[in-house]
């Protein structure tokens, strides 16, 4: 059969259309196209079918549907073509994890503070150091996980996500940072302190066997498709792996008590209550 | 739902032309004490209308959430904050720079601007036409009031930068059970800084607005 690409304006993007078999996947004629223009590899490549009378949002070509499923009867093998700019894999994800782990020591072991007129020499309670040993080790983990544990799916992010992301993580690091390592930071009493580790430990192993449990969902032969997880936490709440994260970090909170460490835990709770499909019950 | 709608409209024509004379009260009392006065006056004579017409303009944050208009939060967010910004945490927090020359160009850029935006809004919800001059008026004065407008935001936090630092008002100083600290100096900075590439974005932004304008307007003639 032979398809015609076009862009979202209309323009022909692959002259004189592609030439495929009968029993060609949408992944087939993506590979096609790719081969055609060069630059586009498959992920950054969205093929979706010219929008009906009364559609508002255009039908999006899943990758393992044959072609001749797809199309309507009788209508011209017409594929649209959107560009989905530069993409990165879930992996890449890592990168971001780097930044909030070499910025907090910062505060923590170097003089820093008399850059804006403080004293230099400081008491260290305690809790600053534990907090610097435990924010280390989360983001440590995090990198750990990210290249052992964690089984992505082949979907991508676009790259921009990646500058976006990164601004996140470590504006938010060296706020928390510069207030819990504050020459004149005010510690919370010993039982709260240990009270907001040890939740914070605990929920971080939890969150460690919630992410085995769903590395172990993945089929090997990386099927993909969604699966719901069983055992452990997940037969009482949906997102525990999300869950588990919230509650370290309000562990980390409760020990240190700082404004902007617990406005962190908001925005970011906010952000993983929109990701998975169905609500997180927290 | 018709009712809906009718009420959407009743109150939007009321917001608009409410605050239509506010602002018109403003540009009256700037131009008499102008007039009379002198410049060092201007400030003392709207303060009142000022205040109450900026500070109406937060519910247009509201209205863009909401739906009730199509204007875009990342385009209202910026303009209300800076305008509201300047009218309280400049102009009324730190009296030094009520006698500024600045005023007087802040204040007739701002209430121009302002006049000409809610006479169109009211006119199109109260009476359902929209005219073309006041449309032209809309889409072009922008050229010269946003960089007249945002030249004396600008000239004006750094009129009261010193006084921001001296006086340390607002400030949150360290140690507090909290472990917060706000430092108004380093802030009014940032914010001056966030002008850099806030102003090219409105810009751009309203000449983005003209060109559909027109467009749409062409295609309906």
């Amino acid at each position: 059969m032979l398809v015609t690409v076009t862009s979202r304006s209309g323009k022909e993007v692959v002259k004189g259309g592609i030439q495929l078999s009968e029993n060609a996947t949408v992944k087939d004629l993506k590979a096609s196209i790719h081969k055609r223009t060069g630059k586009l590899y498959l992920e950054r490549q969205r093929l979706s079918l010219p929008l009906v009378s009364g559609q508002t949002r255009p039908t999006v070509l899943d990758g393992d549907k044959r072609l001749c499923d797809v199309f309507p009867e009788g209508s011209d093998h017409i594929v649209i073509l959107k560009d989905l700019g530069p993409r990165v894999k879930y992996s890449t994800l890592f990168f971001e994890y780097v930044g909030p782990l070499f910025i907090y020591p910062m505060f923590y072991f170097l003089p820093l503070y008399k850059f804006v007129g403080l004293p230099e020499k400081r008491v260290i309670h305690p809790v600053q150091t534990y907090a610097t040993i435990y924010w280390c080790f989360h983001y440590f983990k995090r990198i750990m996980e990210t290249f052992f544990v964690h089984k992505f799916s082949h979907a991508t992010s676009p790259l921009s996500f990646v500058f976006r992301n990164c601004c996140y993580y470590r504006s938010f690091a060296v706020f928390i940072a510069y207030f819990v390592n504050h020459p004149y930071y005010t510690p919370v009493g010993e039982t709260q302190m240990y009270i907001g580790f040890g939740l914070g430990i605990i929920c971080q192993l939890a969150n460690f066997y919630c992410h085995i449990i769903l590395k172990n969902l993945r089929d090997p032969k990386g099927q993909g498709g969604y699966q719901n997880p069983r055992g452990f936490l997940f037969n009482y709440i949906t997102c525990a792996n999300y869950t588990t994260e919230i509650y370290q970090g309000l562990g980390f909170n409760i020990a240190t008590q700082t404004v902007v460490g617990y406005s962190f835990l908001v925005v970011a709770a906010y952000i993983m209550s929109d990701w998975p499909a169905f609500c997180c019950l927290v | 739902m018709a009712g809906l709608a009718i009420l959407k409209r009743i109150y939007l024509a009321v917001y608009n032309w409410v605050v239509f004379a506010g602002w018109l009260q403003v540009l009256y009392w700037a131009v008499q004490t102008l007039r009379t006065s002198g410049y060092e006056a201007v400030y003392a004579a709207v303060e009142r209308p000022l205040q109450f017409a900026q500070t109406a303009a937060i519910l247009e944050i509201f209205h863009g959430m909401f739906g009730l208009v199509r204007s875009p939060v990342s385009a209202t967010l910026p303009q209300i904050g800076s305008r509201i910004y300047v009218t309280w945490a400049i102009l009324w927090s730190f009296p030094e720079t009520r006698t500024s020359p600045i005023v007087s160009s802040l204040v007739l850029s701002w209430s121009i601007t302002e006049l000409i935006r809610y006479s169109f809004f009211g006119m199109r919800e109260a009476f359902g036409i929209t005219p073309s001059f006041l449309q032209w008026l809309r889409y072009s004065t922008f050229y010269i009031l946003y960089p007249t407008g945002i030249s004396s935001e600008v000239g004006l936090i750094l009129t009261a930068l010193p006084y921001v630092k001296v006086s340390e008002k607002y400030c949150l100083r360290m140690p507090n059970r909290l472990n917060i600290a706000f430092d108004n100096y380093f802030a009014t900075l940032f914010t001056l800084a966030s002008y850099i590439p806030g102003s090219p974005y409105m810009y751009t932004y309203m000449i983005g607005q003209r060109a559909k304008a027109l467009a749409k307007a062409k295609k309906s003639a």
